[in-house]
């Protein structure tokens, strides 16, 4: 099981890209509900920690690749983030880019 | 999936509180990923108090550090860094033209500098050194104690100049005494984390 904190940074350097596939698969989402997509996705493999998936949320945020839309639920607000036009753009780019990753480290790795 | 209750959300908005978030965006994002935890808990049969403990303890306790470490500093930052750079354009700026009319003994040129030097005193330097505090706070454990002696040296220094500037009396072992602060505690403490 990969459990994405602090310490595993290689899962931490893909966790944005695989955020932003999600988003552009389901359109909105909120917080909790990526991690426990990402955790159905991956068979319970990949648990991504609220210290990780925050902070990284806040920075495409920031990039303007997602943006958000608040929601109550009963007494508490629900932050939704979808994918702004930029954010499309960025997810696809980022998609072919770890795909190229990926065969180059499985070439390297044979 | 069970919805908590008002009174339920209340509790954990109350235990989210007393763990001081900067961020009111943080703050509401963790009640709410706190409150679907506690809910997909209780849909597996946990008492509410069950839940609620079982979720504080890894969210806020076991988690409050990463969590503090990876985002709301990194917000914190964000915010002080953009304060940072006007302050800095400020005061710089304002010291400078202090010192050119000082330099050409313009009048009231020592008023400016006495300005100048309350500026950086009292407005850019607590910046400067609050700023990398936060930035090395979980990387040196000593950060605040460094960068305190960098804050004090720094300002005895300033004073030191400010007052040699108006040639007051024993000014000299003023700037003795930022030297030795600066280049004995300070200086070597940014290289070897080891000394503070």
């Amino acid at each position: 099981m990969y459990i994405c904190s602090m310490q595993s940074e290689l899962i931490k350097g893909t966790l944005s890209v695989l955020i932003l596939k999600l988003l552009k698969e389901h359109k909105k989402m909120y917080g909790y509900q990526i991690t426990q997509m990402l955790k159905e996705q991956s068979n319970g493999e990949l648990m991504v920690k609220e210290g990780s998936l925050y902070p990284a949320l806040f920075k495409l945020k920031d990039d303007e690749l997602v943006e958000t839309e608040e929601e109550m639920i009963g007494k508490r607000v629900r932050r939704y983030y979808r994918l702004t036009p930029k954010g499309e753009i960025e997810t696809q780019r980022r998609i072919t880019e770890i795909h190229s990753f990926i065969s180059l480290l499985q070439t390297l790795f044979k | 999936m069970e919805k908590l209750s008002d009174l339920q959300i209340e509790t954990i908005r109350s235990l989210v509180a007393k763990h001081s978030m900067h961020s009111q965006e943080m703050q509401q994002e963790i009640i709410d990923y706190m409150c679907c935890e506690v809910e997909e808990l209780m849909s597996k049969h946990m008492s509410f108090e069950d839940a609620k403990n079982n979720t504080l303890q890894k969210v806020l306790l076991d988690g409050a550090v990463e969590l503090e470490k990876n985002s709301i500093d990194i917000l914190k930052r964000k915010g002080h860094q953009k304060k940072l750079i006007i302050a800095s354009f400020v005061t710089i700026g304002f010291t400078s033209f202090s010192v050119i009319l000082k330099l050409f003994h313009v009048p009231a040129s020592n008023i400016l500098i006495l300005a100048s030097a309350l500026l950086l005193l009292f407005y850019l330097l607590p910046m400067v050194f609050k700023y990398q505090y936060l930035i090395e706070k979980y990387e040196h454990s000593k950060a605040k104690q460094k960068n305190i002696w960098g804050y004090i040296g720094v300002s005895i220094m300033i004073i030191g100049i400010t007052c040699k500037l108006f040639h007051i009396p024993a000014t000299n072992i003023v700037l003795v005494i930022g030297f030795i602060l600066l280049n004995i505690i300070y200086l070597p403490a940014i290289f070897h984390k080891k000394i503070l």
